[in-house]
């Protein structure tokens, strides 16, 4: 195969494994956003505490890699149930007062993991089910990292997981009833209140579990929070405030576009991606699959 | 009335004559570290609040559009050969005439950022300005060939030099334009011009149909936000003598947002009252002690926790606070005085709204803002409340 053909397959690879690392970061973010009009501006940093949880549980404990996803998770869900309650629930409806609570509490974390971990880049060893490298013919070097093809794997996961979720059970139900009509889901005796917390600690848990997953193929500073923060904005403003496909589409959109722009143009690469955000904008202010406000 | 214009004038002259001999008599840490920075942050804090306020536009982008403007200051006034990658762009101009063009392209790049979020309101518009924002700065973390990547540019010296050899004329020169924009800005939202902003902001739907071009008046406000935030830019480039990628990084970004809704972001002045008030906070966090527990080296922990505290207890700013208690003590002397609830806040979702004013948009911001002739009629009829009892 020509040496340009196989580069430009490489870099489409690299671009849809980054992409299922960003649906999963964003699909927390759009679900919290979707019912509850809340921005979750600390969502870059319930990846970071999610990744340092992995850190904590899976490089100094020694447990297996699964426990670390299954305990951030876990953590990170609770940290967005105590936030929830804590201040987000008592200023419900006041979308901006709500975005600059969590800027603030963005702001506490990050500084609190530099002042625990410390500035150092930290990496989570991979399992040793998806150790080593896989043999593809039509990449650069014969070869590609197992890991980032099973990136691909846990998104598809999360993706039909959610999809079940939401059209499946009933609390799902609720939640693309809440989507819909809030007061209506709430004149017919739903506690929203009680529904608003499960999508909280729901949103905030797939932040911290998409946190190991990341940490694990790239590696986490305390600073890595913007990062995050910004690559969740970009996918669910280009892919559509609200809708889960709209994430998958926005993070396919983004990664490709953030991987091919590194590669032809390395100095230039984010301007590709905002030149997208703006086009999408320009044509669908509401993005490709996100209703009219 | 009269008495109190009076008294206010009385206390802007003396306040006047404080800020000017302030340099001549304060040690120089204080004319630059604590005044003159607080004054080119309050400048960023200013645009921040001027489009927030008269525009419901809360930008994240106003230290994105500063930083743009110390780039190009940097690009414009720097000897090719100086550059730190040693890139062959830079045009030895003159410090004015680099800062002219600074601000020029930053109010460009100002109406460009406007373009793109002209038609996104609230929440996302505040998401998308985020976005721009931190897109910047990775773009110039990562572009070497005029950006200088990681490294930025050094050496940029003001018409005044180095900052730290003439504290007192760098001060006159920060204090001069924080004046200037202060009362131009004030100038501009009681002109025709501002109160179509204010109609745009209470309702884009009932401006338009007035006739009122609500894109390219929203892109006008983004357009002079830039400008404010340019000549922010400018000073700031010549206080530090470099800019780098960390001068338009997310935390600058939030420290701009901090400042204004620490002062109130209905309030112009309270974009000066919260720069000083954070910048106090950051010199002297090492020796705030709270509980026993030192924020010697958690100052970002102390302002996230007051930003927090802030935003649940006085979401009309420490200026907010003030108003209230003033206006409080004017009822006790028995003056008639309306609740102090700020529109804007109501407005933009972060104060609830009071019971008596069941409609959006009452009183204007500004306490002395006439309703001029050739305003826009107002087709509610009688909603508009009568004009306001001042404040302050």
């Amino acid at each position: 195969m020509p040496k340009d053909l196989v580069d430009f397959l490489t870099v489409l690879l690299n671009g849809v494994t980054l992409a299922a690392l960003y649906f999963i970061v964003a699909s927390g973010f759009t679900l919290i956003f979707g019912l509850m009009r809340t921005t979750n501006m600390a969502h870059g940093s319930m990846y970071v505490l999610g990744a340092y949880a992995g850190v904590s549980v899976v490089r100094e404990m020694g447990a297996p890699w699964l426990v670390g996803v299954a305990a951030a998770f876990v953590i990170v869900a609770l940290v967005g149930i105590v936030i929830h309650l804590g201040l987000l629930a008592r200023m419900s409806g006041q979308d901006l007062r709500q975005a600059l609570v969590t800027i603030g509490i963005a702001i506490i974390i990050s500084d609190l993991a530099l002042a625990h971990y410390g500035g150092n880049a930290y990496q989570i060893p991979p399992p040793s089910w998806a150790d080593g490298s896989v043999d593809i013919p039509w990449v650069v070097g014969g070869k590609y990292s197992a890991y980032r093809l099973w990136t691909i794997v846990f998104a598809v996961v999360v993706g039909a997981a959610l999809w079940l979720i939401l059209n499946r059970t009933r609390i799902g139900m609720y939640i693309r009833a809440g989507i819909d009509d809030r007061d209506m889901l709430s004149a017919l005796g739903v506690n929203v209140a009680r529904v608003f917390l499960v999508v909280f600690a729901l949103g905030a848990g797939l932040a911290g579990l998409s946190g190991v997953i990341g940490t694990t193929g790239l590696s986490i500073t305390p600073s890595e929070d913007g990062r995050y923060l910004l690559s969740s904005l970009v996918v669910v403003i280009v892919g559509g405030m609200g809708s889960l496909g709209g994430a998958a589409i926005g993070a396919l959109i983004i990664g490709l576009a953030e991987q091919v722009g590194l590669f032809y143009a390395p100095t230039y690469s984010i301007f590709l991606t905002f030149v997208i955000m703006a086009g999408v904008l320009a044509v669908r202010p509401q993005g490709i699959l996100g209703r009219p406000a | 009335m009269s008495w109190l214009r009076s008294r206010e004038g009385l206390a802007t002259l003396a306040g006047l004559a404080i800020l000017t001999i302030y340099p001549l008599v304060m040690p120089r840490f204080w004319v630059l570290s604590i005044a003159s920075n607080s004054m080119i942050l309050g400048i960023a804090a200013l645009s921040l609040i001027f489009m927030a306020g008269y525009g419901g536009m809360v930008s994240l982008a106003q230290a994105a559009l500063a930083g743009f403007a110390a780039y190009m200051l940097a690009l414009a006034t720097l000897e090719p050969s100086t550059t730190a990658t040693g890139s062959a762009i830079g045009f030895a101009l003159p410090s004015i005439a680099g800062a002219v063009i600074a601000v020029i392209l930053a109010t460009l790049a100002g109406a460009l950022f406007g373009a793109i979020s002209a038609r996104s309101y609230g929440i996302y518009f505040l998401m998308l300005t985020l976005a721009l924002a931190v897109g910047f700065f990775f773009f110039v973390l990562q572009n070497y060939e005029v950006f200088g990547g990681h490294i930025g540019f050094a050496k940029i010296l003001g018409p005044t030099g180095q900052p730290r050899e003439n504290p007192a004329v760098f001060y006159y020169m920060c204090l001069v334009a924080a004046a200037l924009l202060y009362v131009g800005l004030r100038y501009v939202v009681r002109s025709q011009l501002g109160l179509t902003f204010q109609g745009i902001r209470d309702n884009p739907r009932r401006m338009s149909a007035l006739g009122y071009r609500v894109g390219v008046h929203r892109v006008v406000l983004f357009a002079m936000g830039g400008f404010v935030a340019g000549v922010s830019g400018v000073l700031g480039a010549w206080y530090r003598g470099n800019i780098s990628p960390g001068v338009v990084d997310i935390s600058r970004t939030i420290d701009v947002l901090i400042i204004a809704v620490l002062g109130g972001l209905g309030y112009p002045i309270g974009a000066f009252v919260g720069a000083v008030v954070f910048v106090l906070i950051d010199v002297f966090a090492s020796s705030i002690k709270i509980f026993g527990f030192s924020f010697d080296e958690r100052f970002n922990t102390l302002i996230g926790l007051g930003f927090v505290l802030i935003v649940l207890v006085a979401p009309n700013g420490l200026v907010g606070l003030a108003d209230r208690a003033w206006q409080s003590a004017g009822r006790r002397r028995g003056r008639a005085t309306r609740r102090a609830v700020d529109p804007l806040a109501v407005e933009a979702g972060i104060a609830p709204a009071p019971e008596a004013a069941p409609f959006k948009s009452p009183a204007p911001p500004e306490p002395e803002a006439p309703a001029p002739e050739g305003a826009p009629p107002d087709i509610d009829g009688g909603t508009r409340d009568s004009p306001p009892t001042s404040r302050l």
